[in-house]
């Protein structure tokens, strides 16, 4: 542990406010949007859910200044015992889990309910960052060298999936097909998973459930079943759509809170933007998350070593899978899974792992220049 | 992605390659980008007609407040019609599993009696949820009883549900039946007041549109409640008096019944405001249950049947001339001798009769054809004419009630050389009851047309929002005109055709009329066929009560004094008992004790009971019939001879 201790002022030169700035700036308009989602909702529970995440805020902030101030390779260091912990999270989760809507995912600890998957992200990350700069090997890799740190991702994956929880598990399989990518991989290795994809779609609809199935078949063709499996997404779009130019104004739009749009407040809490701040606002958000993941690229691209450039890019494509699903399925492009709007969205554990992932990013950032 | 990497073929430095990857990345991202803003702009700047439909259809929806109509009451807060509140059952045929096992249950709980009717409604319900299958929402059955209701609730059946509705209901059941009139299964009125009165008593807002969440729960309730509060329907209060209106109908019924008589019109009015206190008729129905007899008997004959009225339309030429001054009351008017030729048609007096020289006042009083003809002559056709029209015949007298016919009274320009003498005694004209009763309302207060009427006040939350005026259309004649006309009518029934008509205790001014009907077979007027009449007023010195009664083809006797008379002293002597109306001068009104108590005791019993009563007391109890009877009977074998 040879750290070297920098002047204070160092530290703040080279901190990226920015990337900080915005994601507060997202999380505020989160609690906000939380707020009017449920402003008119019988249940004082869920009036109060801004105020939950609030709490959550708080939580994630003080988890993100400590993974801040870790030297990151101390937590390169940990991947492996870190990653056996995450699995045993979720193995645990699949014996003791609190089943909610239907899955189980969540782990409850000390009042709150945690999802593991949503944490075993990051740590999947770290350990398959840590796989790919221990290769220490120049030039992209070969199929060989992709075996290890896939059956590690398709641990988890396999356990998550049965939860089920389709949405988070695809995440751990992009994740590591992003990182790849990033660190490097032959041409044919991108074609061969190319072809076999296409043809496996076919076979592996087979393999969804019923109701996965509807939801593919809602994106084609969503006025089939208007009161059924097309409800939420028909009612997203007639939210969105009712927001027009400007929105109906911060606090009244109408669709949202009179419970005609299911999950406002989580997976579908861009509709309820949306409406009340309109094409413009929308646009404005859109935006400001665009520089938020330009921010990200950046750290890759000037990061310090292997390890943390990787890391960066794994929480880049976390987010921006995130970000551009839950978008498209509010806009009624992609079937709807339960991916929610990073920084928005209501739920601690995806704020939480967001957050820790802007931490490591940050320490990332700011460890550049540490040895010049 | 491919692409990128293609221009890097040749083995590169991490550094390129990571760079390279970059760019990569951030064309992919920008492309995303693109589409989501492309996306967005679709669907928040162009309208997809199709989501706004939707989307309005969910957003507003009609809510029933579940107002009832209001009351109608009789003038002394009597309820006539009143609203109870009943459960209607309904189905959602996607949540029922087996629709055939609920049908089953279903009619065994709503028809547990009859067989046959339960497996009718079973076919019918199965055939209902059958059809629409994919609905979310069929009836079930309307407005069951709360036993029904309580044995399918206690069922328990998935997919079943109710919802409250409102019911009229009429408490007295065929008690001025005709003049209320009806509602349908949404509570719409129908017939008679219900429906003329619709605007007023039901709740026009009761349906308003409102916004709707999501689960259908209206919301914005504030303001389509203030609205309904406002709108919150009166409740009718009716000039009708319960008691008398009862005493009408059921001496009305006991007379067609003894006479066998098709069927008949009784009017109790107030002459001086038109407020009908009684408008009796045979046959009746029961609203409560009208679906079950035949539409023409729904209608109120009082108001909508025109009829020749016969010589109780005498008063009126009479009264014509006195106005003009063309007779006077005791003038001498030559009656020919009982036969007398106009246009080449010989026109006779009624039962044969043969009178030489009668005075005015004995024309009237003996009802005398030809004499009216005469006067009909002094008068000519264009004056008659000018004064029956502002006695209101062949107008509508604008009773609040639907249905009002304006009777037949052509114009001069139409009346054939025999048509003077015939309107003269009452033919060749047509008029409905309410029309000759306000007519006769005419002498009875001085000489004003009187806007008769049904409606006494409008009420709402126990407080008398309006009360309806009188109104006077017009005044036909002078008072001394009307003074007279009463004189005559006095002389009526003390010593001429109506003397069946006396009340004791009172003076009473009346009329009598036996109409020959047309035969609809022969279009000529029928030998046996008449519609029986007496109309008059009391007590004479002060006239309190209009009351006209008319019977419909009796059998056997059929002279209006007789016939009509009776029930006319019936209905005016229990009247002024209940309205305590006082005597003539110091004539004390003697008041039978052993009667009333009688009927309080048999008040306990059945109507049936009460019925055989009467009729025994009235055939055996008056002799004045069989004498009527022998005469006819005389008459008959006279024309035959």
């Amino acid at each position: 542990m040879s750290d070297i201790e920098l002047p204070e002022h160092r530290f703040l030169r080279n901190f990226d406010f920015m990337l900080l700035a915005i994601t507060l700036t997202l999380c505020a308009l989160g609690v906000t949007v939380i707020y009017s989602s449920n402003l008119q909702s019988d249940s004082e529970f869920m009036r109060s859910l801004y105020i939950r995440q609030l709490y959550w805020v708080g939580i994630s902030l003080v988890a993100m200044s400590i993974v801040i101030w870790i030297d990151y390779r101390l937590i390169e260091r940990m991947a492996y015992p870190l990653y056996f912990f995450g699995v045993g999270c979720l193995a645990a989760v699949g014996f003791s889990g609190r089943v909610i809507g239907g899955s189980q995912r969540w782990l409850s600890v000390g009042g709150f309910n945690i999802q593991s998957s949503e944490i075993m992200k990051i740590i999947l990350i770290i350990l398959i960052a840590r796989i790919f700069d221990d290769m220490r090997k120049e030039g992209d890799l070969g199929v060989l060298d992709l075996a290890k740190p896939l059956i590690f991702t398709l641990i988890p994956f396999a356990i998550v999936a049965r939860q089920p929880d389709l949405g988070t598990a695809m995440i751990f399989i992009i994740v590591f097909g992003c990182m790849a990518f990033f660190n490097g991989i032959q041409r044919r290795i991108i074609i061969w998973t190319a072809g076999i994809s296409a043809f496996l779609a076919p076979v592996s609809w087979f393999m969804l459930k019923p109701y996965q199935q509807e939801r593919i078949l809602t994106i084609l063709n969503p006025d089939a079943d208007p009161m059924g499996h097309g409800y939420q997404m028909i009612q997203s779009k007639i939210a969105i759509g009712s927001g027009g130019l400007w929105g109906k104004g911060i606090f009244e739009g109408t669709q949202s809170k009179l419970n005609f749009l299911p999950a406002k407040h989580t997976d579908f809490i861009f509709s309820v933007f949306a409406e009340e701040a309109g094409f413009v606002g929308a646009m404005i958000f859109i935006t400001i998350f665009f520089f938020f993941l330009m921010r990200l690229l950046e750290i890759v691209l000037h990061a310090r070593d292997k390890f943390g450039s990787l890391v960066v890019a794994g929480i880049l494509c976390m987010i921006t899978f995130n970000f551009f699903y839950n978008l498209g399925m509010t806009l009624g492009l992609f079937p709807i899974v339960g991916i929610p709007l990073p920084f928005i969205s209501y739920g601690g554990s995806s704020l939480l792992t967001n957050f820790l992932g802007i931490g490591l990013a940050l320490n990332i950032s700011v460890s550049r220049y540490k040895l010049g | 992605m491919r692409k990128n990497r293609q221009t890097n073929a040749r083995p590169t430095t991490g550094r390129t390659n990571v760079r390279a990857r970059i760019v990569t990345t951030c064309v992919v991202l920008a492309f995303c980008f693109a589409a989501l803003a492309a996306r967005l702009a679709q669907l928040t700047l162009f309208s997809d007609e199709r989501i706004e439909e939707f989307s309005e259809k969910q957003k507003f929806g009609s809510i029933n407040l579940h107002m009832p109509r209001g009351l109608i009451s009789d003038r002394n807060m009597n309820d006539l019609a009143v609203s109870i509140r009943l459960r209607s059952i309904y189905a959602n045929p996607r949540k029922l599993k087996n629709y055939h096992a609920v049908a089953r249950t279903l009619a065994g709980k709503i028809e547990p009696k009859s067989k046959i009717r339960r497996d009718k409604l079973r076919k019918k319900l199965e055939k209902r949820f059958n059809k629409s299958r994919r609905k979310y929402f069929v009836w079930v059955k309307r407005k069951v009883a709360p036993e029904t209701y309580i044995s399918v609730k206690a069922a328990n059946i998935p997919g079943v549900g109710f919802v409250k509705e409102s019911r009229r209901f009429y408490p007295k059941r065929d008690i001025a039946a005709k003049i209320i009139g009806f509602c349908g299964i949404d509570n719409q009125g129908l017939y008679g007041l219900e429906y003329r009165y619709d605007h007023i008593i039901h709740p026009v807002e009761s349906k308003s549109i409102v916004r709707k969440d999501a689960r259908g729960r209206p919301i914005s309730m504030p303001a389509s409640f203030d609205i309904a509060a406002s709108l919150k329907p009166y409740d009718l209060v009716l000039t009708i008096d319960e008691r008398i209106q009862y005493i009408s109908e059921k001496a009305l019924e006991r007379r067609v019944m003894s006479a066998r008589a098709k069927g008949g019109v009784v009017i109790v009015m107030n002459p001086h405001t038109g407020e009908i206190l009684a408008m009796a008729e045979q046959p009746k129905f029961n609203p409560n249950n009208y679906s079950s007899y035949k539409s023409g008997s729904w209608k109120p004959l009082g108001v909508s049947q025109s009829v020749e009225p016969g010589s109780t339309f005498k008063l009126f030429v009479a009264a014509a001339a006195l106005e003009e001054k063309m007779v006077t009351p005791n003038e001498t008017i030559n009656c020919e001798n009982g036969r007398y030729e106009v246009g080449g048609k010989y026109f006779k007096e009624a039962q044969n009769h043969r009178f030489n020289k009668l005075a005015l006042w004995e024309v009237i009083a003996k009802s005398s054809n030809i004499g009216a003809i005469k006067i009909a002559e002094k008068l000519g056709p264009e004056i008659l004419y000018k004064h029956l029209r502002a006695f209101g015949f062949g107008e509508l007298t604008n009773i609040d009630l639907p249905g009002e016919s304006r009777g037949l009274l052509r114009p001069t320009a139409k009346w054939s050389l025999t048509s003077l003498p015939s309107i003269s005694f009452g033919q060749e004209v047509a008029v409905t009851p309410i029309q000759l009763a306000t007519g006769i309302s005419v002498f009875a207060n001085g000489g004003y047309l009187v806007r008769p009427r049904l409606v006494k006040a409008l009420r709402r939350d126990g407080k008398v929002i309006k009360t309806i005026k009188t109104e006077i259309v017009r005044k036909p004649l002078r008072e001394s005109t009307a003074r007279s006309i009463t004189d005559m009518m006095i002389q009526v029934v003390r010593n001429g055709t109506g003397k069946k008509g006396a009340v004791p205790g009172f003076t009473v001014a009346g009329k009598t009329g036996t109409a020959q009907k047309i035969d609809p077979v022969t279009r000529t007027y029928s030998e046996d066929k008449f519609l029986s009449s007496f109309v008059g007023f009391f007590p004479a010195e002060n006239p309190r009560l209009v009351i006209l009664v008319m019977i419909d083809e009796p059998v056997g006797v059929v002279w209006g004094g007789s016939v009509a008379g009776p029930v006319f002293a019936e209905v005016a002597s229990r009247s002024a008992r209940i309205l305590r109306i006082p005597g003539a001068g110091n004539e004390i009104y003697e008041i039978d004790w052993s009667r009333m108590l009688k009927g309080r005791l048999d008040k306990d019993k059945s109507e049936k009971q009460d019925y055989r009563r009467t009729e025994k007391t009235e055939t055996g109890g008056e002799p004045g019939d069989l004498v009527d009877l022998f005469r006819s009977v005389i008459d008959s074998v006279k024309q035959f001879i």
